[in-house]
C-alpha cells in the first residue's frame, strides 16, 4: 500500500498537487491508517465490554463492534483479580535485570570483536554467534532444560535470566557499531596511557548511545515478549511473566475474549512507551549498522 | 545507623515470610491447566496429608502438552503428577513416561470409573492415568430462534435424528438485517475440526476411528461410513449453507451471542450460559443419530497421572487416589474443574442432589445422564498426536468444499505414513 502512495507522490516531484491528486493521496492515506487502526479500536472496545458481547457486532462486522457495547470494567477487574500486576512487575523486573546485566556483557562482547585480534575470533564469531541467532529456540529447549534442571535453577530467578543474558544479536550489533568508531581514537587513548577498560567505558560508550539504546530495546522486548522458554522453566506462579499471564485466558473450553484483549492492550503499553521515545535513535542504530529488520 | 537497622529489620522480615520447608515435608508438584478450584481442592488433600505439600503448577491449554513433551522427554523428575488428555495416554505409554497405577488402588475402586474411562487410561493392559473427569455432547438450542422460524424444539429427553436437523437447519438459517449476508446459522458442531466432536458421524453408522492394531487406517477412515458421515458434515456447509465455513469466530461464542440456532455441544456451554445470563430462552436436548443407526456419543476427559522418574512415587500416588475417586473426586467435580466426573457414584449425584432439580441447573441433569450413553472413547494409539492433526486437516478441508472421499483418502496416506515409525 504505501508503494502505491510513493507512487503517486513520485508522479508529481517538485510541482504542486492539483487539489484531485492531493484529495487521491489523502484518501489512500486514511484507508491504509484504518486497515491498520480499526483492528485495534475493535480490540480496545472489546476489552471494555463483558465477554459475551464481544463478537456481537464483530461477526458479521457492523461499526458498532467498535464502541464497546455495555461498557465494562469487567475485564480489566478479573485480570488484576488473578495476578496480572505480579507478571507485570515480574516481567518488568526481568527485562530492566537482563537490559543491565546483559547490556555489561553483550557489549564488551561485541568490543572485543570488533578491536581484538584473538585466536579462533573468526570461527567463534560465524559458528556461536551468527549460527546461535538462526538456530529456533524450540531446537534446543529440550538440553537447555536438563541444563537448567541439572542446577536445579526449575522455578526460580537465575533459570528466567541467565539464558537470556548473552544474546548474539545483540553481540552482532554491537560489534558493527563499534567497528565504525575511528581506531585514531582509541590509539590516541591508548598513548596517553588509558587501559583497555577505560578506553572502554570512556571513550566507546559515549559514542554509542544510539547503539546501546537499541540494544536495550532489543533485550527488553525479547524478554517482554518471551513465552515458552518463562513457561517451561518457572511455571510457578509466583514467577509468571505476563505473556504467560495472558495465555492463560485461553481455556479448554472457553476463550475470555476479553481479558485476553485487556491483557495484549495493558502488555503492549510498556514497549509502546520505550518505543516512542527512542524511536529516532533505534532507526539510526539498524540502518548505521547495515541490519535491517 | 538508621539505614543499617532497617536492613536489619528488613532481613528478618525476609527470613519470617520465606516458606519454611520442614525438613519431612514432601513437596508433590502437580502440572495442570488453569483450573479455578484447584487450589482449594488440593488444600483439603494436605489437610488430610499433613506430610505432603502440593505445588501447582497451570499452564494454557496449548502450551500444556508442549510442558509434558519437553520436561518427561528431558527425564525430569518434576512434575511428579500430571493432568493427562486422555487419547495421550497411549503415546505416554509407548514413550515410557508414565508410571502404572494398578497398584495404588484396592479391590473395587476401579470398578467406580466408567468402563469407556478405564479402557482409554490404559495401555497394553496397564492402567496408567487414572480417570478424574468424563465429557460428553448435547444438543444446545436457541429457543427465540426457533419460535421466529416456527419450528418447535426439541425435548429434553427427545433425540433428534441427523436427517430432521438436516430439513430444519435451513430454516433457522438467516439474513436478520437483509444485507445479503448470512448472520444467523441454523445448526453447527462446537469443535467443528476435532475427532472428538465428529467422531459419531462415522461410528453412528457403524465406521471405526481405528484398526484393531491401533495404528492402521486404511480401509477404516475410508469406509462406506465415514464417506457417508462426512458428506453428511460436508452438506451442512456447502449444500445447506447452514453452518459458517469460516470458524475464526468458535460455535460458542456465535451461540452465546445469539447467532446460531442450535449446535452439538459440551455440558460446559451449560455453565457458561447461566453464568453469562445470556438474553435469549435456551435448552438442551440428546445427542442425535442416524435413523438407521446406533446412537454414539463422545467423551473422554481429563485423567491423572505420575511421572515414572518422580522422585515422591508414594506421596504423588496418594494425591492421584485423593483426586480419583470418592471424597476427592467429588471435591474436584464440585469445586476443582467443573467437569463431568468420571466416577459413577459422583456421577449419580447429578440425579439426587438438589440443585439440579430446577432450570436451568436441571439441564445439567440431562448431561449427566447422556454421559452413560453410547459412549465411545477416542482411538488408543501411540500416534493420536499425529492422527488427530491430519484429520482436523482433512475436516477443515471437507468443510471448504473439498471432495469427501478424497480427502479422507488423502488423510489415509498421510496418517498411515506417520504410523510406520510405531509399527518398528
Amino acid at each position: 500500500m504505501s508503494g502505491v502512495i510513493h507512487f503517486i507522490e513520485s508522479l508529481n516531484l517538485g510541482g504542486k498537487r492539483s487539489a484531485a491528486e492531493t484529495l487521491l493521496v489523502y484518501a489512500l492515506h486514511i484507508v491504509v491508517a484504518a486497515v491498520f487502526i480499526l483492528p485495534l479500536m475493535w480490540a480496545i472496545a472489546a476489552s471494555f465490554s463483558p465477554n459475551q458481547e464481544v463478537f456481537k457486532y464483530a461477526y458479521p462486522f457492523s461499526w458498532r463492534a467498535l464502541l464497546p457495547s455495555n461498557f465494562t470494567l469487567a475485564a480489566y477487574e478479573n485480570l488484576f483479580a488473578r495476578d496480572f500486576g505480579v507478571a507485570l512487575s515480574n516481567t518488568f523486573v526481568l527485562g530492566m535485570i537482563v537490559v543491565f546485566v546483559g547490556g555489561v556483557v553483550n557489549s564488551m562482547a561485541g568490543f572485543a570483536f570488533a578491536r581484538f585480534n584473538f585466536r579462533g575470533k573468526r570461527l567463534l564469531f560465524v559458528a556461536i554467534i551468527l549460527i546461535t541467532f538462526l538456530i529456533p529456540i524450540d531446537l534446543t529447549a529440550i538440553p537447555r532444560f536438563i541444563l537448567i534442571s541439572e542446577l536445579k535453577w526449575i522455578n526460580t530467578w537465575p533459570a528466567l535470566i541467565v539464558p537470556g543474558l548473552a544474546n548474539s544479536l545483540v553481540i552482532f550489533l554491537f560489534r558493527q557499531f563499534f567497528e565504525e568508531i575511528p581506531q585514531d581514537l582509541i590509539d590516541a587513548a591508548r598513548v596517553d596511557g588509558a587501559s583497555w577498560f577505560s578506553v572502554f567505558y570512556r571513550i566507546v560508550l559515549p559514542l554509542s548511545r544510539p547503539v546501546l539504546i537499541t540494544a536495550a530495546l532489543l533485550m527488553f522486548l525479547s524478554q517482554w515478549d518471551s513465552f515458552f522458554w518463562p513457561l517451561l522453566v518457572a511455571p510457578h506462579p509466583a514467577l509468571r511473566v505476563v505473556q504467560v499471564e495472558i495465555a492463560i485466558s485461553i481455556g479448554e473450553y472457553q476463550t475470555l475474549w476479553n481479558e485476553l484483549l485487556a491483557g495484549s492492550m495493558l502488555a503492549a503499553i510498556v514497549p509502546i512507551l520505550l518505543l516512542l521515545p527512542f524511536q529516532r535513535y533505534y532507526i539510526q542504530a539498524i540502518t548505521s549498522s547495515g541490519l535491517k529488520d | 545507623m538508621l539505614l543499617k537497622r532497617v536492613l536489619f529489620i528488613a532481613l528478618l522480615l525476609a527470613i519470617a515470610v520465606t516458606p519454611s520447608l520442614a525438613q519431612d515435608q514432601t513437596v508433590v508438584t502437580w502440572l495442570m491447566l488453569g483450573w479455578g478450584g484447584a487450589e482449594e481442592v488440593v488444600a483439603a488433600f494436605e489437610a488430610e496429608n499433613p506430610d505432603i505439600d502440593v505445588e501447582i503448577e497451570q499452564v494454557p491449554f496449548n502450551a500444556l502438552f508442549e510442558q509434558i513433551q519437553v520436561r518427561l522427554a528431558a527425564g525430569s523428575a518434576q512434575p511428579d503428577v500430571i493432568s493427562v488428555d486422555v487419547p495421550l495416554v497411549a503415546g505416554y505409554g509407548l514413550r515410557g513416561w508414565l508410571l502404572p497405577l494398578d497398584e495404588f488402588f484396592i479391590m473395587g475402586e476401579q470398578d467406580d470409573w466408567l468402563d469407556a474411562a478405564v479402557e482409554a487410561g490404559s495401555y497394553n493392559g496397564e492402567l496408567l492415568a487414572a480417570p478424574v473427569s468424563t465429557s460428553t455432547q448435547l444438543l444446545l438450542y436457541n429457543a427465540d430462534i426457533f419460535e421466529a422460524a416456527g419450528i418447535d424444539t426439541p425435548g429434553e429427553d427427545e433425540r433428534w435424528t441427523y436427517e430432521y436437523i438436516a430439513e430444519i437447519a435451513p430454516q433457522l438459517t438467516m439474513d436478520t438485517d437483509g444485507d445479503g449476508a448470512t448472520d444467523s446459522w441454523g445448526f453447527t458442531w462446537e469443535q467443528t475440526n476435532r475427532i472428538y466432536q465428529l467422531q459419531p458421524l462415522a461410528e453412528g453408522l457403524g465406521g471405526d476411528a481405528i484398526g484393531e492394531d491401533g495404528l492402521t487406517v486404511d480401509g477404516v477412515i475410508n469406509s462406506q461410513a465415514w464417506i457417508d458421515g462426512f458428506t453428511y458434515y460436508s452438506d451442512m456447509f456447502n449444500v445447506h449453507m447452514a453452518a459458517p465455513q469460516d470458524d475464526t469466530v468458535g460455535a460458542s461464542d456465535l451461540f452465546a451471542s445469539g447467532k446460531m440456532a442450535m449446535y452439538i455441544a459440551g455440558p460446559w456451554n451449560i455453565n457458561r450460559l447461566i453464568r453469562d445470563n445470556v438474553e435469549f430462552n435456551w435448552g438442551v436436548s440428546r445427542h442425535p443419530y442416524f435413523e438407521d443407526g446406533e446412537i454414539v456419543t463422545p467423551t473422554g476427559s481429563w485423567h491423572i497421572g505420575i511421572n515414572k522418574n518422580t522422585e515422591n512415587r508414594d506421596a504423588a500416588a496418594k494425591l492421584v487416589h485423593f483426586i480419583s475417586t470418592g471424597d476427592g473426586a467429588e471435591m474436584w467435580w464440585r469445586i476443582g474443574s467443573g467437569d463431568f466426573p468420571a466416577q459413577k457414584s459422583v456421577l449419580a449425584m447429578f440425579q439426587t442432589d438438589e440443585q439440579f432439580e430446577e432450570a436451568p441447573f436441571s439441564t445439567l441433569r440431562v448431561a449427566a445422564d447422556e454421559a452413560t450413553i453410547g459412549a465411545v472413547p477416542r482411538p488408543v494409539s501411540p500416534g493420536y498426536l499425529e492422527y488427530e492433526q491430519i484429520l482436523q486437516n482433512a475436516f477443515s478441508d471437507i468443510r471448504n468444499g473439498q471432495d469427501v472421499e478424497e480427502a479422507l483418502n488423502l488423510a489415509v496416506a498421510r496418517i498411515e505414513s506417520e504410523m510406520d515409525k510405531y509399527r518398528r
